[in-house]
């Protein structure tokens, strides 16, 4: 192995111990003092890691361990963990890794719509709106319903979308630059690698051609 | 134990990991949860830790509606304008959290809570590069 | 320089296994508001964050600047509980240190909303009710269109005009300076305009089909094709990509993808693009190929 590829290795070895061990950076000189366990041993435990996925173990970290929080600052430890907060809600694949779509409709959460009053509920509205595409890629339904759960029409009219036939240009490329449905998708909503969530509707056979 | 050339090494190393630890902390936004909001417009500037908003603990309490129309946030990370005056004054996060609604903001370092030196930004997703981020 | 390197590995190594959790703070349920506990490091952080909260924050150079004799005193006794705070501090009393430090920040509060208008400034209300007129216009629009398409007749003509007498008259208060009412009369409207919407349009299904008006058309629409794929490989595939070989099988179908879209972009630029647009389609379908071979399955 050349030296320089043992180099790239040790950085990244680096990286993911500092990924394990980020409040550890203090305690250098008890490390000194307690280390006898064999390097073959501990290596092996690092080398678990598989760099590919991330663990669920590394998921929704406790704020003095998510990378953003400050963790030597006491009001750090008074906030909840999302982890805990999780424990009880219908789980997805991406994101916060929680349904919230779900959470909501089967009221595992339920939000308030306004700020003081706790009964007041959403104007929900039943639009679905299909969008078709080329290929053999599902067409794209956009459900109003699930949208004005959580939402005002103001939210999005019109400074997103006019409310109009044939008046927005959509594209995956201005989405994933978060604009139009990238506003919120990919930022707080599912991320736009949920291809299925959206493009839910299966082309009829003649339909294909 | 360590012998005497070992334990320099030690040191150095131990420098270069303190070293590695900041970068690494400065610039990687691995584990911060889906959707945190990093304000940090003024907050540094003025002395204070960055704030982090956090997206996940507020949706289970509130619809994204509340914030972003009642409080007339705008659904773009740093196109609004929020001072520590306006708050305690009741707006923006003050027309909740002022003892009614949601507790009031006394304690700093609930909201001051970020690591130094972070940006302006909504962490966790994927990186887009358009102008979408601001 | 190789034992360098082991030595630093195995102190690496050791810190992460070892890297202590503060698992009893971390799962701690905040009650609310949740409570500092007056520990030393606690106290002395909120000391700091009270001395700005005093010296140099927004709302200190408000009180500052104000002129406000109330204010300013109201001030000045946040500064004195503060004083103590930091006598309390210093003789290590913290729980006393922390109260006075809760009545610093209350006192200082109290001056902030004195000098305060209490209110969101002009500028932004203007802001906020343009924005709002804004989505009650658009909406209005639409209405005007679905009652066409619906021929829905007089009930939905009635509403209309309840509707834009009121935009009418929140611009008549907004015209005198009237911002509050404007936006009340506003915000009436927009909440009639939804419901009629809501009546007309629940329960529909809106099909935007697919069709091209020119093939100039239809091959900006397989550019935007090409390009979302060639930034799903980097939104889906960057963490894969990391390993050696799906790297190298990826490269090969992207290299492949941009010689079939160069190509492709040389035909519509002669006017071909009825051929611009098949080269296109195969450009983007080694895309696809691309991040099925990465061992993520996306329709295409």
């Amino acid at each position: 192995m050349s030296m320089k590829m043992r180099a790239l290795r040790i950085m990244l070895m680096i990286m993911l111990a500092t990924l394990y061990g980020l409040s550890g950076v203090g305690d250098l000189a008890r490390a000194e003092a307690e280390d006898s366990t064999p390097q073959i041993q501990r290596a092996a435990k690092v080398n678990t890691f598989n760099r590919l996925l991330k663990p669920p173990s590394e998921r929704n970290l406790p704020p003095a361990e998510d990378g953003i929080h400050d963790p030597t600052s006491e009001g750090t430890y008074l906030l909840q963990s999302p982890r805990e907060a999780f424990d009880s809600l219908p789980k997805s694949n991406s994101g916060n890794r929680v349904d919230w779509v779900k959470a909501l409709e089967e009221k595992y959460i339920e939000p308030r719509f306004d700020r003081f009053d706790p009964e007041k509920k959403p104007m929900v509205f039943d639009l679905n709106i299909v969008r078709e595409v080329k290929g053999s890629m599902p067409d794209v339904v956009y459900p109003h319903k699930q949208h004005t759960e959580w939402l005002d029409c103001s939210n999005c009219h019109p400074a997103i979308f006019i409310p109009q036939k044939g008046a927005n240009q959509i594209s995956m490329a201005s989405i994933l630059m978060g604009e139009m449905c990238g506003v919120c998708h990919g930022k707080v909503a599912f991320p736009v690698s949920e291809c299925r969530k959206c493009h839910s509707q299966n082309k009829t056979a003649e339909a294909k051609n | 134990m360590l012998t005497n050339p070992e334990k320099k090494h030690l040191i150095a190393s131990s420098v270069l990991f303190g070293i590695l630890s900041v970068w690494l902390v400065l610039s990687s936004p691995v584990a911060a949860e889906y959707a945190d909001v990093v304000l940090n417009k003024r907050a540094e500037k003025e002395g204070m830790r960055p704030v982090i908003f956090s997206h996940w603990f507020h949706r289970i309490r509130f619809r994204c509606k509340v914030c972003h129309s009642e409080l007339a946030f705008k659904m773009r990370a740093g196109a609004n304008e929020v001072t520590m005056a306006d708050i305690i004054e009741g707006r923006f996060c003050g027309m909740c959290h002022n003892g009614e609604v949601a507790w009031s903001v006394e304690n700093c370092d609930l909201c001051h809570s970020g690591k130094p030196g972070l940006e302006s930004q909504i962490k966790g997703s994927h990186e887009t590069g358009g102008p979408g981020i601001w | 320089m190789t034992r360098w390197f082991m030595i630093l590995f195995a102190v690496l190594a050791f810190l992460s296994v070892s890297a202590p959790v503060p698992k009893a703070f971390a799962e701690e349920e905040p009650k609310a508001p949740p409570v500092l506990k007056p520990k030393k490091a606690g106290v002395e952080s909120r000391l700091e964050n009270v001395k700005r909260l005093l010296e140099v924050s927004s709302g200190a150079d408000r009180v500052k600047a104000s002129g406000n004799a109330d204010a300013i005193a109201k001030r000045e006794e946040a500064i004195a509980a503060m004083v103590l705070a930091e006598e309390s501090f210093k003789s290590k009393d913290y729980k006393e240190s922390n109260e006075f430090l809760g009545q610093a920040t209350t006192l200082m509060f109290e001056a902030v909303r004195m000098v305060g208008t209490g209110n969101v400034s002009k500028e932004k209300k203007l802001d906020d009710y343009n924005r709002r007129a804004a989505s009650v216009n658009i909406l209005l629009e639409a209405l005007e269109r679905i009652s066409t398409e619906k021929k829905s007749g007089r009930e939905v003509e009635t509403q209309k005009d309840a509707i834009e007498a009121k935009v009418a008259l929140s611009k008549t208060l907004l015209e005198e300076e009237k911002i509050e009412e404007a936006r009340r009369e506003l915000d009436e409207a927009y909440e009639l305009v939804k419901v009629s919407i809501e009546e007309l349009r629940g329960g529909d299904t809106l099909i935007r089909s697919l069709e091209f008006a020119t093939k100039e058309e239809e091959y900006d629409y397989e550019i935007d094709r090409n390009d979302t794929h060639r930034m799903l490989i980097d939104v889906l595939l960057k963490e894969k990509r990391k390993t050696e070989s799906i790297d190298n099988m990826v490269s090969k179908f992207v290299t492949q993808s941009e010689s079939l879209r160069k190509e492709a972009e040389a035909q519509a630029a002669k006017g071909d693009y009825e051929t611009a647009i098949a080269t296109l389609d195969r450009s983007t379908k080694e895309l696809v190929r691309a991040i099925r071979s990465a061992g993520v399955y996306i329709p295409g």
